[in-house]
């Protein structure tokens, strides 16, 4: 990384090659193309292999730098970062993802250029990358607010509690819940967090957790609040309100 | 406690839904207590699923031209095609009709971006030949549940006073019947909005 923080690679760096239409010109069987050429020991045709495996997969590798960077150019010192570290080690991510691939590369690679995406964030600002930081997470959490019925306005306690008996009772109240979560099977809390920790839409998580529709999703979802707030009221909990 | 979170590898499997066996057993449990594995896993899926493919938009462009020149022949021969073919002639309605029916759940109002009134707001869609009851569900335009009902037995359904509804907002709803085999038909999404 120079001074002024841009990350210069220690090789030629395969530039995007596009046609004029735009389609990518790549071999279809880019990786294995390189790893064979990896395994061959021939510079030349490891080459040629490398150029065409980053021609295949350079617009997803810049989708992925982009969902973590701003400017242009940040993109791009990251672009070239991932590409660095996906050949640092004598290519060890891939040869490891070629010995044993279990997703598509595509799903692999944006797993992997996001990691180091954010290791490359980490190195140049010294710091988490904010997106995904827990206290903002923590404060879109609604799961509370949506175990309640419904409260309207004119039922809120006239007298408003304040310091300590606020925070005791919403530790209480955030207990009370966590017992509740406790007494679902983990793949329901996996789908209850999906949907209200991380927002995932019913769509997003039928397809991760292998639901056929999103409607299945909702009405699965619908029958484990309904679950949690009887188990609240059993724990004396009949309001999500502190 | 220091936790084995899950490896890029573990979590793209399980984003293809190509994990198996115990190895998935494993990661649904650790995600379900581990923020960090989930919220990579969110963010993961989210960007697999809108990453750009190699087919670029003019080839795109041919494909549905394409496309739309096959149909454009179907439709010029379709009138041809059936005063040709047996089926053509003399059909039997009756018997077309007792056909088994599409799964398909089909919306009839309110259509899409009609913007109504709130006094108005009843749901109807075609039925199902396979259902018993239906279920309707009301979501935001992010996916968030507004309003759920299900073992509706008609084919028609007034959303009661209680349920408030933003006037100007894009909602969507549908439709779904369980069947008693285990399968079950469903509505594509429609959009509605409330009259100011």
């Amino acid at each position: 990384m120079t001074l002024d923080g841009h990350f210069e690679p220690r090789y030629a760096l395969p530039l995007p090659r596009v046609t004029d239409e735009g389609t990518v010109t790549e071999p279809s069987r880019s990786l294995d193309r390189f790893i064979t050429a990896l395994a061959a020991d021939d510079p030349s045709q490891l080459e040629a292999a490398w150029h065409g495996f980053v021609a295949e997969h350079t617009r997803l590798l810049l989708h992925v730098a982009r969902s973590v960077f701003k400017t242009h150019d940040e993109v791009m010192d990251a672009y070239a970062y991932i590409l660095e570290q996906l050949r640092a080690s004598d290519c060890r991510r891939l040869r490891e993802f070629a010995a044993d691939p279990r997703s598509r590369v595509s799903t692999w690679l944006v797993v992997v250029g996001r990691r180091l995406c954010l290791d490359f964030y980490r190195r140049r600002y010294g710091r988490d990358h904010g997106g995904t930081s827990r206290d903002q997470r923590a404060m879109r959490r609604r799961l509370q607010d949506l175990i309640a019925e419904d409260v309207e306005v004119h039922e809120l306690p006239a007298t408003r509690m304040v310091g300590a008996e606020l925070l005791m009772r919403q530790t209480e109240l955030r207990n009370a819940l966590e017992r509740a979560l406790d007494e679902v099977g983990v793949s329901d809390r996996l789908l209850l967090r999906l949907r209200f920790d991380d927002e995932l839409s019913a769509q997003e998580i039928a397809h991760l957790l292998g639901f056929s529709s999103a409607f299945h999703v909702y009405r699965r979802v619908n029958a484990l609040l309904a679950r949690l707030r009887r188990s609240l009221e059993a724990q004396g909990i009949e309001s999500a309100l502190p | 406690m220091e936790q084995n979170h899950l490896s890029a590898a573990e979590i793209a499997a399980f984003i293809d839904q190509t994990l198996e066996g115990e190895f998935r057993v494993r990661a649904v449990e650790h995600l379900g207590t581990c923020e960090r594995c989930r919220d990579e896993v969110a963010a993961c899926a989210r960007l697999a699923a809108s990453a750009p493919t190699a087919v670029t938009r003019p080839v795109i462009w041919r494909v549905v031209m394409g496309l739309a020149a096959v149909l454009l022949v179907a439709v010029v021969l379709r009138p041809i095609w059936l005063a040709r073919s047996p089926m053509g002639r003399g059909r039997n309605v009756t018997a077309e009709r007792s056909a088994p029916m599409t799964s398909r759940i089909t919306t009839v109002f309110p259509a899409d971006s009609v913007p109504i009134a709130r006094s108005q707001l009843r749901f109807v869609w075609k039925g199902d030949a396979g259902a018993s009851a239906y279920s309707l569900a009301i979501t935001d335009a992010n996916g968030k549940t507004v309003y759920v009902i299900d073992e509706i037995s008609d084919t028609t359904f007034a959303l009661p006073d209680t349920v408030r509804l933003t006037p100007s907002v894009v909602y969507f709803w549908h439709v779904d019947a369980p069947h008693a085999d285990g399968s079950s038909a469903g509505s594509s999404s429609v959009s509605f909005r409330v009259a100011p």
